[in-house]
Formats: C-alpha cells, sequence, structure tokens
C-alpha cells in the first residue's frame, strides 16, 4: 500500500471511528433517558470524556511500544470499539434497568452499580479513543488534517444519531454505530487473510444478530411507563421513535384519568390510553364527551365558570384533553402550541376515531412550537390563556431538578400577560408538594411577571382555588370585578373548593373543606400578593426565587447553602428522597471527577516529574474547562431556542466540532507563539458572547425555524473556529520543545474535559448560563496568561 | 477437657453416641435460627420503642400490632437486614413497604378494632394488612398487581392471619361486595380519589392515603364523610417537623 493511501485511510478510519462515538453519545443519552431519568443521560458526556482520557493516560504510558506496533494496534483497537459498543452496553443495560436511582443516597450497593455502569459504558470510548490517540501521537507534525478529520466525522456522527433515533428505535442505533468502527477496520487491514479478518466476520455476526433480536431497554421499575405495564392487561398500543424522545402509548382497563377531581363527583372513571414520552408520563388521551364533562369538576373549569373564553391560547397543548374542553365550552378559536407533533400524529394514527374530528376541527389552529418560542413570535390577544400543569401528584423527588422549563420564568409569564385581552385571564394549576416549593414558587414568579406586565399590585388580580392536592391560580389581566369574585365564590362552593387568594377573602373560606396541618403556605402566598415576598426569598431553606430564562430550573429547589440546616431537619436519607435531582447530579460530577483522577492523573504520576509542569497543566487545563463550559453553556441555552433538548445539543456539539476541526485544520499555518493571541481573542469573543447571545436569541426568538438554526450556526460558528485552535497549536509546541509532556498536557486535558463537562450543569443550575460563559471565558485567561517561545 | 469428657460418656453409655451425634448436628441449626428470630424480635422491639412510640404513637393496639407482627417476613429476601430501618423498602413492581413509622401512624388514624371492618387499597406486601389484622379487625385488601396479590395472600395464610382477605382486581372499584367499610387505606395512591371508594366508605368513617413518592411519604390526607359531605384533611407525618421558614 503506498504511503499516500494510507494516510487516506487512516483518515477514513480516524472519521468513521469518531462519528461512530459520537453518535453512540447521542444514542446512549436516549436510551439512558428512557430507562432512567434525564441525569443520567447527561452523564453520558462525562463518561465519553473519561474513555478519551483512558486512552491517552494508556497512550502515554505506553507510547514508545504503540507507536512502533500502530499499523497492527489500529485496527484491532477499532474492532474492539465495534464490539463494546454492543456487547457491553447490553450488560449496562441489565445494571441500569435494576437500578433503583431513588436508592442512591441510602444503599452502597446501588452506588456501586452506577459507578460499574460509567466504568463498563467507558469501554468503547477507550478503544476508539486508544485508536484516534495513537493516530495523533503517531502524525504530531500533521495533527491539523487529523484533528480536522475526527471533528467532521463527530460532526457527521450527530447527524446520524438524530436521523437514526427519527427513523428507527434506540435498540437498533447501537449495533449500527458499531458498524462505523468496524469499516473502519477493515480499511486498515490488508487484503491478507489474518486472524484479525476472522474477528472481524464475527464482530458482523454479532452485530447482525443484535439487529435481527434487539433487546427491548430496560426500565428502571420506578419509571412511568414501567409501573403502567405492570397494571394487569396494559398493552403498549402504539410506539414511535423520535429523535426528541421515543413515544409510548399505553392502554389498560386499569388506568383511570381523572386528575385531582373533586370528591363531590360521583360519575364513573375515565379509562383512556396514555401518552409515554421517554418512560415518562405525558398526558392521557382524555378528550371523550365524558372527559371533558369530568374537567368541570376540576379547579380547571373556573374560567368558564367566569364567563365566556371565545379565543383559546393552549400551551403545551399534549394530547389535546384542553383543547376539546375549551371547544365543548364554546370556544370559537383555539391555537393549540405543542413542541412534539409526533404524540398527535400517533394519537391520530391509533385512535383515529377519536382524533380525526379534533385535529380537523375548523376552531383550532395547531401549532408545532416550542411554547415559549410562541409566546414571543405571536402577537394575538386571548380570553384564556392554559398553562400545563406543574409538578406532579405526590411529588417527583426532585427527579426533574435539571431539567428546563421554559414556559415557567418571569419573561415567559410576563409575555403571556401581554397577550391577554383587557378580559382575559392565564390558568395555571400546580400539585401541592410538602415541605412546600412549587405553589410557592410559581405564585413568586407570577407576581414578578405581573409587575412587569404592569399589573400590580398583584392582589385584586389574582384568585386561587384550592383543591384536596392541587392550587390553582386564575390571574385577569384587569382586576377582577364583584361579579367575578362572587361567581368564584360560588364555583369554589359547588365542588367544594377552598378560596385561596380572592379580593377580600375571608379567613374562614380558606380552610371549608381541605383543612391543612400546616397552614403556612396560605400566610406565604398573602405575603408574595402584598409584594413582600422579598423577606420570604432570603429565609427559605428551598429556592423559591422567580426562575429567568437565564436559570429556567423551575424544579431545582435545592439551595446549597441550607443543606446543612435541611439534612438536620429530614436526615440525608430523606432529603435525598425529597430532591434528588440536584444530588444525583453532585454526586455523579464527584463519582467521575475521582474516576478522571483514578484513572488519568494517577497512572500519569508514574511519569518523570520534570515532564509534569505546571505550566502545561495551566494551560490544557484552561483549555478542557473553557471548551466545556462553553459548549454546556450553549447547548443549555439554546435548549428552548431550538425547541428540543436533543437538537439543541445535537447542533451545538456539531456545529462546534465542525467549527473547531475547520479551525484545527487553518492552526497548522499559524506559529504555534501564536496560541496565547489566540487564548486571548477567545477569552474577549467568550466574554462578549457572555454579554450578547441572550439578548441575540431572544431579538430573534420570534424567527422561523430555519432562521433561528442559521443564526445559532452562524453565532457558534466562529467562535468553534477560533477555538479549535489552541490545543493543536500547543501540542505542535510541546511537541517541538518538550515532546515527553505531551501525554501530561493530553491527560491533564482529558481529566479537567471530564471534571469539566460534570460541573457545567450545576454550574448552569446555580448561577445560571451567563455565568457558566463568563466562567468559560476565565478559564480561556491561563492559557491566554502563558507565553510559548 | 470437655472432649475426654464425652469420650468416657460414650464408652459407659455407647447408646447415646446417635443422639450425641444428632444433638451435635442439630443443637447449631437450632441455635442458629432461634438466634435469628431472638435477634429479629430484639430489632422489632427496638423499632417500636425508638421509630414509633417516641414519635409518639400512643395506641395500645397498633403498638402490640406491629410488636407482634414479623415485618421481615414481608420484605424481599436480600432487603431482610433492613427490614427494621426507619424507611421504606422496595418490593418490585416499582412498589414499597412503607416505613413502620407511616404505618403506625395509618393504623393508629383509622383506629383498628375487632368490631370494625377496614378495606385496603394497595396489599403490597401484605404488612399493613396484617398489622391490621393483627388488631382483630375484619381487613379486605385489594391489589391490582397479580404477583403482588398472590405472594401476599400466601405469605398471609402461612402467617395463620384468618380475619383478612385478600382480592386480586382494580383497586379503583373497591371491594362492593363487603361495603360499606369503617375506614379505607388507600395506600397505592393515585391522582384521583375514585368516587367508588368515597361511595363505600360508611357514614363517619374515614379514608387515608399516604401521598408522595414511592420512597417518600410526604403528608397523610384523611377524608372524612358525613352523609354526603366529605372533608379533606392534611395530616404531616409526626416525623417531620412543622416546616416552617426561620424567621
Amino acid at each position: 500500500m503506498t504511503l499516500a493511501r494510507t494516510a487516506w485511510n487512516r483518515h477514513i478510519a480516524l472519521g468513521l471511528v469518531s462519528a461512530a462515538l459520537l453518535a453512540a453519545q447521542v444514542v446512549m443519552m436516549q436510551i439512558l433517558a428512557t430507562s432512567q431519568w434525564s441525569h443520567f443521560a447527561a452523564l453520558v458526556i462525562s463518561i465519553a470524556l473519561l474513555g478519551f482520557g483512558v486512552a491517552g493516560s494508556l497512550l502515554a504510558l505506553n507510547r514508545e511500544k504503540m507507536l512502533k506496533e500502530q499499523a497492527r494496534l489500529l485496527p484491532v483497537l477499532f474492532l474492539i470499539c465495534s464490539i463494546t459498543l454492543v456487547g457491553p452496553f447490553e450488560f449496562a443495560q441489565y445494571l441500569f434497568g435494576g437500578f433503583d436511582s431513588l436508592m442512591l443516597f441510602s444503599s452502597p450497593i446501588e452506588t456501586a452499580k452506577l459507578g460499574l455502569s460509567a466504568l463498563i459504558l467507558m469501554c468503547p470510548f477507550v478503544s476508539g479513543a486508544l485508536g484516534i490517540g495513537l493516530v495523533f501521537t503517531a502524525e504530531t507534525q500533521k495533527i491539523g488534517s487529523y484533528y480536522f478529520s475526527n471533528l467532521i466525522g463527530s460532526g457527521f456522527g450527530v447527524v446520524i444519531a438524530l436521523w437514526g433515533l427519527d427513523q428507527l428505535y434506540p435498540e437498533y442505533m447501537l449495533p449500527l454505530c458499531a458498524l462505523l468502527p468496524l469499516i473502519g477496520a477493515m480499511t486498515l487491514l490488508g487484503r491478507k487473510p489474518s486472524v484479525l479478518w476472522g474477528g472481524m466476520i464475527l464482530t458482523v455476526f454479532i452485530i447482525g444478530f443484535c439487529l435481527a433480536h434487539p433487546r427491548q431497554i430496560q426500565l428502571s421499575q420506578y419509571k412511568d411507563l414501567q409501573r403502567t405495564l405492570n397494571l394487569p392487561g396494559a398493552e403498549i398500543i402504539a410506539r414511535q421513535p423520535s429523535a426528541a424522545g421515543q413515544i409510548h402509548l399505553v392502554y389498560s382497563p386499569a388506568l383511570h384519568s381523572s386528575d385531582a377531581i373533586s370528591l363531590r363527583w360521583q360519575e364513573k372513571a375515565i379509562n383512556a390510553p396514555t401518552v409515554f414520552i421517554n418512560g415518562n408520563a405525558y398526558g392521557a388521551a382524555m378528550i371523550s364527551e365524558e372527559a371533558s364533562l369530568s374537567l368541570d369538576a376540576t379547579p380547571n373549569f373556573l374560567p368558564y365558570a367566569l364567563g365566556r373564553r371565545n379565543k383559546v391560547l393552549v400551551l403545551d397543548s399534549g394530547t389535546g384533553t384542553y383543547v376539546q374542553h375549551a371547544l365543548n365550552h364554546g370556544a370559537t378559536q383555539v391555537t393549540a402550541v405543542e413542541a412534539y407533533p409526533d404524540v398527535l400524529m400517533i394519537l391520530q394514527k391509533t385512535l383515529s376515531d377519536r382524533y380525526n374530528q379534533l385535529l380537523k376541527h375548523p376552531n383550532v389552529d395547531w401549532v408545532t412550537s416550542s411554547p415559549r418560542v410562541w409566546l414571543a413570535r405571536d402577537n394575538e390577544l386571548y380570553d384564556l390563556i392554559i398553562l400545563p400543569e406543574v409538578g406532579s401528584f405526590g411529588g417527583d423527588s426532585g427527579l426533574f431538578a435539571l431539567a428546563e422549563r421554559p414556559l415557567l420564568t418571569t419573561e415567559a409569564l410576563t409575555d403571556a400577560f401581554g397577550q391577554l385581552t383587557p378580559h382575559g385571564c392565564l390558568i395555571v394549576t400546580t400539585w401541592l408538594d410538602y415541605p412546600v416549593r412549587r405553589p410557592v414558587r410559581l405564585l413568586n414568579t407570577i407576581v414578578t411577571a405581573m409587575n412587569n406586565a404592569k399589573m400590580s399590585p398583584a392582589k385584586p388580580y389574582i384568585a386561587a382555588i384550592r383543591s384536596w392536592a392541587t392550587i390553582t391560580f386564575y390571574i385577569k389581566r384587569t382586576p377582577l370585578i364583584a361579579e367575578e369574585v362572587e361567581a368564584t365564590r360560588r364555583f369554589a362552593e359547588q365542588w367544594q373548593f377552598d378560596l385561596a387568594l380572592l379580593p377580600n377573602i375571608q379567613t374562614h373560606e380558606r380552610q371549608r373543606f381541605h383543612k391543612l396541618y400546616d397552614d403556612s403556605i396560605l400566610g406565604q402566598l398573602d405575603l408574595i400578593v402584598s409584594d413582600k415576598s422579598k423577606n420570604l426569598f432570603g429565609n427559605y431553606p428551598f429556592r423559591i426565587d422567580p426562575p429567568t430564562d437565564n436559570q429556567p430550573f423551575f424544579d431545582q429547589f435545592l439551595r446549597w447553602q441550607t443543606l446543612p440546616e435541611l439534612s438536620k431537619l429530614y436526615g440525608w436519607r430523606t432529603l435525598s428522597y425529597i430532591e434528588i435531582g440536584w444530588l444525583i447530579a453532585a454526586l455523579s460530577a464527584l463519582i467521575l471527577s475521582s474516576l478522571a483522577i483514578m484513572l488519568i492523573i494517577f497512572p500519569l504520576l508514574k511519569l518523570p516529574k520534570s515532564t509534569r509542569t505546571f505550566r502545561t497543566c495551566l494551560y490544557f487545563g484552561g483549555l478542557a474547562f473553557g471548551y466545556m463550559w462553553v459548549e454546556m453553556g450553549l447547548i443549555h441555552q439554546l435548549t428552548v431556542y431550538l425547541n428540543y433538548p436533543t437538537i439543541a445539543a445535537a447542533v451545538v456539539i456539531g456545529t462546534m466540532l465542525i467549527g473547531s476541526g475547520l479551525g484545527s485544520f487553518f492552526s497548522v499555518r499559524i506559529l504555534e507563539a501564536n496560541s496565547c493571541r489566540i487564548a486571548s481573542l477567545i477569552f474577549f469573543a467568550v466574554m462578549g458572547y457572555a454579554m450578547l447571545f441572550s439578548p441575540l436569541l431572544t431579538k430573534t426568538l420570534d424567527q422561523s425555524h430555519l432562521t433561528r438554526a442559521l443564526v445559532t450556526i452562524s453565532a457558534i460558528l466562529p467562535l468553534a473556529f477560533l477555538m479549535g485552535m489552541p490545543f493543536p497549536l500547543g501540542l505542535r509546541w510541546l511537541d517541538k520543545t518538550r515532546p515527553k509532556e505531551v501525554p501530561w498536557a493530553w491527560g491533564i486535558n482529558n481529566c479537567l474535559s471530564v471534571a469539566g463537562a460534570a460541573i457545567a450543569t450545576l454550574f448552569a443550575v446555580e448561577f445560571g448560563y451567563k455565568f457558566l460563559l463568563i466562567a468559560a471565558a476565565v478559564a480561556y485567561a491561563f492559557p491566554a496568561a502563558i507565553r510559548i517561545r | 477437657m470437655t472432649s475426654n469428657f464425652v469420650v468416657l460418656a460414650m464408652r459407659k453409655h455407647w447408646c447415646c453416641v446417635p443422639l450425641f451425634a444428632l444433638s451435635l448436628i442439630i443443637s447449631p441449626v437450632y441455635h442458629v435460627v432461634l438466634s435469628q428470630d431472638d435477634q429479629r424480635t430484639i430489632e422489632r422491639r427496638a423499632m417500636v420503642d425508638e421509630q414509633i412510640i417516641a414519635r409518639g404513637i400512643k395506641d395500645k393496639a397498633t403498638i402490640k400490632a406491629l410488636l407482634a407482627v414479623p415485618r421481615h417476613q414481608f420484605v424481599p429476601s436480600n432487603q431482610i437486614a433492613y427490614a427494621y430501618n426507619d424507611r421504606p423498602l422496595p418490593i418490585g413492581f416499582g412498589q414499597t413497604i412503607s416505613q413502620p413509622y407511616i404505618v403506625a401512624y395509618m393504623t393508629e388514624l383509622v383506629a383498628p378494632n375487632p368490631r370494625k371492618k377496614i378495606l385496603e387499597v394497595g396489599t403490597g406486601s401484605g404488612y399493613q394488612a396484617a398489622v391490621l389484622a393483627a388488631t382483630g379487625a375484619q381487613v379486605f385488601s385489594v391489589e391490582v398487581i397479580p404477583e403482588l396479590a398472590s405472594s401476599a395472600r400466601q405469605r398471609l395464610i402461612q402467617l395463620g392471619y384468618k380475619n383478612l382477605k385478600i382480592l386480586n382486581a382494580d383497586g379503583y372499584f373497591g371491594w362492593p361486595e363487603f361495603a360499606p367499610f369503617d375506614a379505607i387505606i388507600v395506600t397505592a395512591a393515585a391522582a384521583s380519589i375514585p368516587p367508588p371508594l368515597l361511595e363505600q366508605l360508611a357514614d363517619g368513617g374515614k379514608m387515608v392515603i399516604p401521598v408522595g413518592s414511592p420512597f417518600f411519604v410526604q403528608t397523610l390526607m384523611q377524608i372524612d364523610k358525613k352523609g354526603d359531605q366529605f372533608e379533606s384533611k392534611n395530616l404531616m407525618p409526626v416525623r417531620f417537623v412543622p416546616f416552617r421558614r426561620s424567621e
């Protein structure tokens, strides 16, 4: 084989393996989000980075031997990558499926299972990255072009994953990903028969078997979908793959969907199929006449009890329940906004008798958009805006603490109030929780938005009614008039609901039918509507401040400052059952950072001390933190802008990789000594993004999908281009001046990338996206400050 | 010394040899079994003292029942060591056996006695039903998951409970055949309170519903029936001190 052909084959193999590793990450994210919760999905990025780091350390310690054997080693490593993408994942899935995440803090076995799963899932990344690293090490002077292949391949991998997840179920995707490194290995192998060819044929058979007999994703026993499937007669009546989250439609005769209905309701149960997205309950298909009647016995009927609503906006319309309810009460124009159009498609296909009529109803305008984006784009005025329910019955133990709630921010609600007619109203219901968090934070957000919309003081505008398990807030654009106040009283009396807030409310009206053991919640609601909530914020052990577009984590209630006080009050174990989400993220960051130190840094300590300089550590560490924080910051920030988390992750990762790949390719023309100047440029650019990116997104939120995608790509690409340069420049500089330090540089960069990715989410949740970008800029100040001579 | 004595005894009374050998085989087994039972009894006593009485449960029948029911026999074998710990435990199918205190609190709330008919919705492991039955009350328990219903039934028969019936059915519809009930405990709570259960509650009866995620009961909901009126009360498990903001 000629040298040129060998180089060409290496580029192809490198690109294919990189594509497989990135695609596998996206697929694993969806599988873990389905079998467990989204926290574990986010872990995949750190696990992959950990694999890359371990590979770097292995390479550093065996550099000479591996370089000598590179021609034989590369196909072997890519073959191992292919096999481990299929085999160990099956085992890890078994572990994850039987893994009780809710017991993570009370059972050391579950914590061990989490660590073990991380190690198993790491295998394909170690072998793949070892191959990639080996090529980089062997071709340091041509690293620009190889880095380019690596990043272009990775970008391509994201596209494959997104397309694949939209067309196929995730259990088919990993075997398909495994084909890519297998083809890569084949391109590197000569045509002569060898043992490796035998291995490859065997791998083809294994992949074929996995595709022919895919194993269903094993769900945690606590997932909504699994619990429903345990019911007698339960069956999945339809299933659809989707990059935004796979959809299941399940029916069981034992499903009863009449949430928080009045205790006076005496009719029979509503038995309707239920939709699940990534294993989480999304809503029941309650659009029958009976279902609509049952909704009349819930606090959500209040707007109709107070008057006719012609134009209705239903945000997160889901299965169409509230759309049908509005039509049944005489609405002449209903706008239903839903980010997941696949839900309605699956319902129409499966329950056509019920849904055909609704979906073709002349009075309904079905809009596919993120509700937050729609609020920014739409200029219509409505008589009623219905927000989706907040929380769930009995609480969710904080499992959704790290999920963005773009509709529950002060900016979103301010936009919503701006779209109400003078007599229009907004309605939102929240489940009661204990210790009280959701209702208090929700009202805080509402009142802050009302102040922004010049609807203050808030008291005359708000009515709130409490059922046995929920509170519903009804906010009118103009103060409630006496007739409306009386009609609210009558409605509450009719269905035995208690009044929580109402102009001229009497004390005895607040606990007539549903008595509270701890009625402090009522005092807290009074404080908030009296604009005295500032006193409440500081003293409250949980976060109840209004979320903003910069920090849209409505369900994250834990304050790390009050953790000692809370743990004293409830005990650590109980606290973890109340708010496990943030704690899982923190524990995962700790476990992964520890693994990174153990597996990446410790082995490198064997290298001579002279090859482990602090200067290199600062340079490559700064790059690691900076890159990861920019990437994670942009993913979080673009989740709302681009409608779906998966799409945002794919667009950001893809654009960053392609931009950085081009930057890396271009870096061969730049002198190594300029790396600190480029890092300085990145420092200022990231600072600029921290200040200007969010306003840019807000300004263009009302544009079409395509325009927003173009804005995103053109905004990220130049920054990514710059960010692709300092790493290869630094490696080239080291290779020329102190080649023995290259492994140390790799190790530090990988280790801190793992820690950086894990910490990024905690930073975003705790301090907001802007802070994350500023922190990234500060991280780039370190490589900027180091002069290369 | 002991072995010399044994050898002498064996020479004199050769017929004792088989008996002695048998005792050697049986005694360690017997000893282990006895000590495990003793151990569980001690743990149960400690559970009642530290988790139940110390937190304010006063009802004598409830305390007696909790002392009598071997909780460790209601948990999966891999959880036996934690059976008397102050926490709920997984029993499979996404269900848990409630924390001992919650069981005691709910039992005290419905004040069971031999004259009362009590319906439990969500048998699970059968522990709550066993505690209620140990007070002498007539207990009717409905479980929707066939595997759980079957294992609970088998377990409760083995333990000899006679005043207790288990039905594998959808708890939403209660058990109309034996209605009305003086009390209903809905341990497998859903987001709606089934009208058939409210209907099957006797006048003056009460329904108790623990509200929370599988591992953390946040509050207990009590619903009282007075004629055709219902009144709900939000009760807080005493374990969790009233939660108020610091001033």
